[in-house]
Formats: structure tokens, C-alpha cells, sequence
């Protein structure tokens, strides 16, 4: 299966590690969760499945510190039936009686390029030619779904395709970095455990392909 | 990284020949008394008191201790006297009958059919015991309510620490099934996953009991209706391990952690060396109390500075860690995370004073001052609580990393020194490694006559200036620092000419008794007015970069004045 690459890049980036998401902090890079999020947003169909094989880390991994306001509590799904009904009180969260001032650790100056292909989730509708072409017309045009984002909706990723070979990573000269474990995805089927993987940045790239060979997808 | 790295550092200190921190299933407690048990389980002789002088309990390893909040939840072979005794003074006797047995149900299940002399005689004093002989144990009132642990006569140690109540206690800790097993994502093994963690003492500023470093203590942080720490599946062991570590770090007389404002820095080393105490004396940490360490560091420090790297350090390429952490009510945010090596710390380090260094004014000004002692001088007041905490995070990670310093650090300097018109040393030296590093000026560490920079060149004028209305007019009430400091340095082309006119005045007066500097000042003058390029003359306004120079020109022009009274005295 032919595959694309996706130039994304961005001013922040929060890949919130789950264990640290109250008061945030970042993976040191993209998760390949966030990877498939962008290209969904890019281009996606009920009968594709979007695979990230690689990640280039293009730009030095830095940190930044922001705090922001943010609501502690959610809409209860059971007002949010009801208003869907039409009866009950008007569906609605009042920031100022919700406030959370939270901290975060977050990635400053991002730019990544997303490897990956797609697998059909059905017999229909199957063909590679039409798919690829969508999503690398609508890439290079710029159109989108919706927005992507780099970790939280508030950090807007820019992206273009890639034509040709990607560039060798500023990184490419440094140790490899083991990543520790990181969330791959989440198991929808299984009471939507957590699915982790133990990527290492080698040479500026994470090989997602080779990381689940290697270990697994655990859950 | 960081529960990984701090997992890792646990394990680490278990291996240590020398080890202070507990195993697994154990913890720290401090305890009051002990009860002597003999072999039939009868009281022995008087409760021992473990108190010291000052009546502090002495903290002591024993199994557990389980987090409690308002359920009963007993501890195993020691706890306070309500459990183990079934007596205190809180006034609820039901309660307290409810939580004695608790603590006899825990005993006997967990020493069911253990082959020990020490489990023998706990079990029959459990057995024997009434509560209401409580109050005749002599000096009953002083240990009411406390915790007590028991000791069998005759026999050295405590009875949770015979090999017999260890064993016991870690094999119903594996047989726990109360809790959901999972992945854990520290170190990828299935295990059980609790619902909560060991709280983490020690951050100024939290909660007296300790906060969390990884809780969900709001709807808005849970997803996929998971509840508690299960939306971050750490195991029991690991969840153990990075606890005791961080608390450790964070322990009152720990040398591994500075403290700064808010923010609480912690860090450590993975291997042997004197790197731990050099990062905890450069970044203003506790002070030694071993002059010789003092002074080894001291050496570092500067030999760091010349770029040398000194060997005592231990191996370049061993991996150091700094963590910062700020308290947020009952949870801790993290400010900073930095892995590196030793080698590349000392670089940074040395990278950092390099571009701090400036002549002092005083002797007692410090040649490595700590980066809480410059941002203390940036702050309102000088007082510790107007301290920018986003700013120390970023100064600290600028340092650690070798970063540029933040933006705000030039705005806030000449702030306070606008606010306030004075120009010390410490304000001086902040400004300068901002200049040297975020602007790549060469600044040296004294006075510098070649610069032609319009803002240093103002600023040594601006200092002369002063000195001459010093000698004219000793003793003023507003000086020309108090009134035209500020303004000088933003907008040189309106007061300059208004001061330049009043020097004069000045210099006309000081002709009179002292001619001969009278010319020294006015050539000094010439000299500098000279290298300011004609056709600009002086800029309408200065942006905060060159206000920056202005006042490092002041500074050290000023500082030139004294070393040269000096010299004069000497002759």
C-alpha cells in the first residue's frame, strides 16, 4: 500500500501524557493518535483506516510553561439527552462558576512529518488510487474537515504534503531517546482500556511500524 | 520520562549499601512509644517512650502506612491507640471498639498460621486484651492517642520488623485483589493499578498533608468514564516507588532540592559524584554546613566558569535530572523537566556564570549569586512573595539548558530599576548576561572605553554626570539619579541637554577648589560625547535593549570611580 507524508508544524503543541494531564505535561513528541487526528481531519472515509508508520521530528524539542483557565467540570450526559428531547433546563456551563486555573508544560515550535498509509475497514468502496489522490489534492489545497490540531484543539496545525524524500532531521545526529511507554490508542472495544507502546527516537525519526512490531501493542 | 526516571532512581537508592529510603509495602511513620510484649503476650514492664528531648517522635520504617481519610482502615502491627489498644481520647467509644477491631481482624489475618514466637505472642495479647486496662498502663496520659509499636522482650528489634511479620505482610500485599489490573505505563508490566497514590510531602505552599503529583480530582480531567488514577494506569509497585523517591527528594534536610519562591527544583544524578551538592550550592540551595564542601564547591564553580570541568564531578556523560515542581491547591504542576548529563550541567552552569561575571561593588556581593538571589532583586520590594514563579521557571530552565534567558527578564530588571533608581551589582549582572547572551554583545566584566554602543556610551556620561554633581553639590536632596534616571535611559534627547547644562554649572564650581579634575571630568566628557556619531546625536528614544547598555555603562563607569579612589588612597 502506497502511503503519504504529511508536513504539519505550529507554535505549540500539547501531546498531553495521560498520567499528567490535570496539570499538563507534553510527550518530547507527537503520538501517533495525534498523528491519525490530523489526517482525518485532512481526509477520511467510514471505509479507511488511517496507519502512521513514521515520525520525523523536524525542529529540537523545547519546552514552555503557560498557564490557562479552564473549566473544571463537563455537561453530564444525561442533561444533554434531555435538552436533545427538548425538555429540562437549557443545555449550558458557566466558566465562571467552573474556573480551573491549570498549568502546563507544552512543546514550543513544533514541526513534524507524519508517515503513514491507509487499510480499508470493508470490502466496498476500495481503491487506492482515488483515496490517495483525495487526500493529497485536498492537503496540498489546503482544505480540511475541520481544523487540525497539534495535541489540544488550541494549537492549530499548518500542514502541506511532502513531495519527494523528507529531510534528514536536525536530530539525526543525536543518541537515540527512549520514549518510554506511550499511548498508542485506545481500545473501544475493550471498555476502552488504554492501548501504550514503547516507541525511542532514532536519528530525529520515531518508527511507529517497527516500535508495535518490536513490543507489541500492549493493553 | 519523569515517574520512569524517578522509578528508576528508586530502585537505585534500594541498591545503595547505605539505603534511606523503605521497600516496598513499608513507609515512614513517626512513632511514639513501644509496647514490650512477653512470649505469652502479657505486658512487660513500662511502655517505652521513643520520643526524643523535645518530644518528637522518632520516625521509624513499619509496614504500610495505609492512606486513611475518614473510613477505618487499620495499619498492620502498629497504629495509633485507638486501633491497637481500642482506647483513646476522641470520645467515640463505638467508633474506637470499631477500629480495635479492625486492627486484631488485620493482625489475625495476616499472621494466620505464621510460625513465630514474635506472631505467637501479638495474636495472644490481641486476644487477652480489654480496653478498659488501657488507662492503667503507666503513663497512659502522655501516650494516649498516639502511635504505638510493639517489641517482644528480650528480643532486639521491633516485632513488624522480624523477618516472620515482613514476610507475612508483603505475601497479603501480593494476594491483594482489591484493586483492577492493568497495563502500567512506567514500566509496561500488568499488575494492580490503585485507585489513588501515596501523597507527595514536602512542597512548600500545597497542602499540609501533601499533594499529588498525578490525580484527577475533577470531572473535566476524567475521560472515557474512567474514574481516579485508572485514566493513567500506574502500577501498585511503581506508583510506590516513585512516591518514596520524590519524597525523599523532597525531604526537609534532603540536599537534592532548592526551593525558590513557589517553585520547588529537585534533581539528582545516576551515578557517584559531587555533581548533586555543586547544583544544589550554584542554584542557591541549603548551605553546607561543611566549610571544606563549601569551598571544594566554591572552586568548581569557578573553575566552571573558565569552562574547566572539574573531575570530582564524576564521569561527564552521566545522566542528570532536574525537576521542578509548583504547587497548584491539592495537586503539583510541573514547571520544568530537563534530562542531561553531569558534563553538559557543568557546561550550562559555567555558560551561565560566564555571562554573569561583572566586577563587584562590594566585597560581600557574591561572585556566583543564585538565580533566587537575582530574581529576589527584581521583585517589588525585594520580597520573596512578588517573585514571578513563570519567571523563575523559565530563568531556571534557561540556565539548566543553556537557553536564552527569558524576554522578561531585561523588562522586569529595568522595571524595578526605573521604579526604584537603584543600580547594584546583582541588577547589573542580570542585565549583562541577558545582553551577552540573548543579544550577543561582548560585555566585559569591567569598564570598557572602546564601546562605542550609543546606550553605553549614554550610560558612562549619565554616570560622570552624577559624580560631578557629587563634588558640586554635596548632598542634595534629589540627586540628578533620582530625577533623571529613568528618563535618561528611555529618552536621551529630551534630558540630556538639561543635565548636560546643569553639569557644567557643576563642573564651573568644582574648578574652583579642584582644577586639575575639574579637566579630568571634562575630558572624560569629551571623550565620550566625541564617539557619539554627530549626525544622530542623542536618540529621542532608546529601546529596552540599549536602556539595557545604558545601565551596564552607568554601572561599571560608576564602578571605575571607585577603584580608582582606591588606588588614590593607596598611594
Amino acid at each position: 500500500m502506497s502511503g503519504i507524508k504529511l508536513r504539519v508544524w505550529g507554535e505549540y503543541a500539547c501531546f498531553t501524557r495521560p498520567e499528567m494531564k490535570v496539570e499538563r505535561v507534553s510527550y518530547d513528541v507527537m503520538t501517533p493518535s495525534a498523528a491519525r487526528g490530523i489526517l482525518e481531519a485532512v481526509y477520511w472515509k467510514p471505509s479507511i483506516r488511517w496507519v502512521v508508520d513514521r515520525i520525523h521530528v523536524m525542529k529540537p524539542i523545547r519546552f514552555d510553561n503557560v498557564r490557562r483557565n479552564e473549566v473544571s467540570a463537563k455537561l453530564p450526559v444525561g442533561s444533554v439527552k434531555t435538552a436533545m428531547k427538548g425538555g429540562g433546563e437549557p443545555l449550558r456551563l458557566f466558566i465562571e462558576d467552573n474556573r480551573q486555573q491549570r498549568a502546563a508544560l507544552l512543546l514550543r515550535d513544533v514541526e513534524y512529518v507524519i508517515e503513514a498509509h491507509f487499510e480499508y475497514t470493508s470490502p466496498e468502496d476500495r481503491n487506492d488510487g482515488k483515496h490517495l489522490d483525495m487526500f493529497n489534492r485536498r492537503a496540498g489545497k489546503g482544505q480540511c474537515f475541520h481544523r487540525p490540531y497539534l495535541g489540544c484543539r488550541e494549537f492549530a496545525a499548518f500542514f502541506e504534503p511532502v513531495e519527494g524524500d523528507v529531510p534528514a532531521s536536525p536530530l539525526a545526529l543525536e543518541a537515540p531517546r527512549d520514549l518510554g511507554w506511550m499511548l498508542y490508542d485506545l481500545d473501544y472495544r475493550n471498555d476502552m482500556a488504554p492501548l501504550f507502546f514503547r516507541p525511542a527516537l532514532e536519528r530525529g525519526v520515531v518508527e511507529v511500524a517497527r516500535a508495535l512490531e518490536r513490543e507489541g501493542v500492549a493493553s | 520520562m519523569i515517574l520512569q526516571a524517578l522509578n528508576d532512581y528508586y530502585a537505585r537508592l534500594l541498591a545503595a549499601p547505605k539505603k534511606d529510603v523503605p521497600e516496598f509495602g513499608f513507609g515512614r511513620q513517626g512513632v511514639h512509644f513501644c509496647l514490650i510484649l512477653d512470649r505469652s503476650g502479657a505486658l512487660a514492664g513500662r511502655p517505652m517512650d521513643l520520643r526524643d528531648e523535645k518530644g518528637r517522635p522518632s520516625r521509624i520504617e513499619v509496614p504500610g502506612p495505609v492512606g486513611r481519610s475518614v473510613g477505618i482502615r487499620s495499619n498492620f502491627a502498629w497504629d495509633n491507640t485507638g486501633y491497637v489498644l481500642g482506647a483513646d481520647d476522641k470520645g467515640k467509644p463505638e467508633r474506637t471498639a470499631e477500629t480495635h477491631a479492625a486492627f486484631k481482624a488485620l493482625a489475625a489475618g495476616v499472621l494466620d498460621g505464621v510460625d513465630d514466637k514474635g506472631a505467637r505472642a501479638l495474636l495472644a495479647f490481641l486476644d487477652d486484651w480489654d480496653p478498659a486496662r488501657a488507662s492503667e498502663l503507666p503513663g497512659w496520659e502522655n501516650m494516649v492517642g498516639l502511635n504505638v509499636v510493639f517489641m517482644l522482650d528480650g528480643e532486639p528489634g521491633f516485632l513488624h520488623d522480624r523477618s516472620a511479620f515482613r514476610k507475612a505482610w508483603l505475601e497479603r500485599l501480593s494476594d491483594n485483589d482489591e484493586f483492577a489490573t492493568g497495563r502500567c505505563l512506567v514500566t509496561g508490566e500488568i499488575g494492580p493499578i490503585p485507585p489513588t497514590h501515596a501523597k507527595i510531602k514536602g512542597v512548600p505552599g500545597a497542602q499540609m498533608a501533601g499533594a499529588s503529583l498525578i490525580s484527577f480530582n475533577f470531572d473535566a480531567a476524567k475521560s472515557y468514564g474512567k474514574e481516579q488514577n485508572l485514566n493513567s494506569p500506574v502500577s501498585e509497585q511503581a506508583a510506590f516507588a516513585y512516591t518514596t523517591a520524590l519524597n525523599h527528594l523532597l525531604a526537609p534536610d534532603s540536599p537534592r532540592k532548592v526551593q525558590v519562591g513557589e517553585t520547588t527544583v529537585v534533581f539528582w544524578a545516576d551515578g557517584p559524584g559531587e555533581a548533586e551538592p555543586l547544583f544544589g550550592f550554584g542554584m542557591g540551595g541549603r548551605k553546607t554546613e561543611d566549610d571544606a564542601l563549601a569551598a571544594r564547591l566554591e572552586r568548581y564553580l569557578t573553575d566552571m566558569a573558565k569552562g574547566k570541568y572539574p573531575d570530582e564531578l564524576g564521569e561527564a556523560s552521566t545522566p542528570f535530572y532536574v525537576l521542578g515542581l509548583s504547587p497548584n491547591a491539592a495537586r503539583l504542576s510541573v514547571r520544568f523537566w530537563h534530562v542531561g548529563t553531569v558534563g553538559e550541567m557543568a557546561e550550562n552552569l559555567g555558560r551561565h556564570f560566564r555571562a554573569l561575571a561583572l566586577q563587584r561593588r562590594f566585597d560581600s556581593d557574591p561572585e556566583h549569586p543564585s538565580p533566587w538571589r537575582l530574581l529576589k532583586e527584581l521583585a517589588p520590594q525585594r520580597d520573596a512573595k512578588n517573585m514571578s514563579p513563570l519567571l523563575f521557571g523559565q530563568f531556571v530552565r534557561s540556565i539548566v539548558q543553556g537557553l536564552p534567558y527569558p524576554q522578561t527578564l531585561l523588562s522586569s530588571a529595568i522595571g524595578r530599576i526605573r521604579a526604584d533608581k537603584e543600580v547594584n551589582y546583582l541588577r547589573a549582572a542580570v542585565i549583562k548576561a541577558f545582553l551577552v547572551r540573548n543579544r550577543k554583545q561582548e560585555i566585559p566584566m569591567t569598564l570598557d572605553t572602546t564601546n562605542t554602543d550609543i546606550g553605553y556610551r549614554l550610560g558612562r556620561l549619565f554616570a560622570i554626570v552624577e559624580r560631578i554633581q557629587e563634588e558640586a553639590v554635596p548632598g542634595a536632596n534629589a540627586t540628578v539619579r533620582d530625577r533623571f534616571f529613568a528618563s535618561a535611559a528611555a529618552t536621551p534627547a529630551r534630558t540630556f541637554p538639561i543635565i548636560m547644562k546643569n553639569a557644567q554649572h557643576g563642573l564651573a564650581k568644582i574648578r574652583k577648589d579642584k582644577p586639575g579634575w575639574a579637566v579630568t571630568l571634562d575630558k572624560a566628557i569629551q571623550e565620550i560625547v566625541g564617539g557619539i556619531d554627530a549626525a544622530t546625536g542623542f536618540p529621542a528614544s532608546m529601546p529596552s535593549e540599549k536602556q539595557g547598555m545604558f545601565i551596564l555603562g552607568y554601572y561599571q563607569q560608576r564602578q571605575d570611580f571607585y577603584t580608582k579612589k582606591e588606588k588614590n588612597t593607596e598611594d
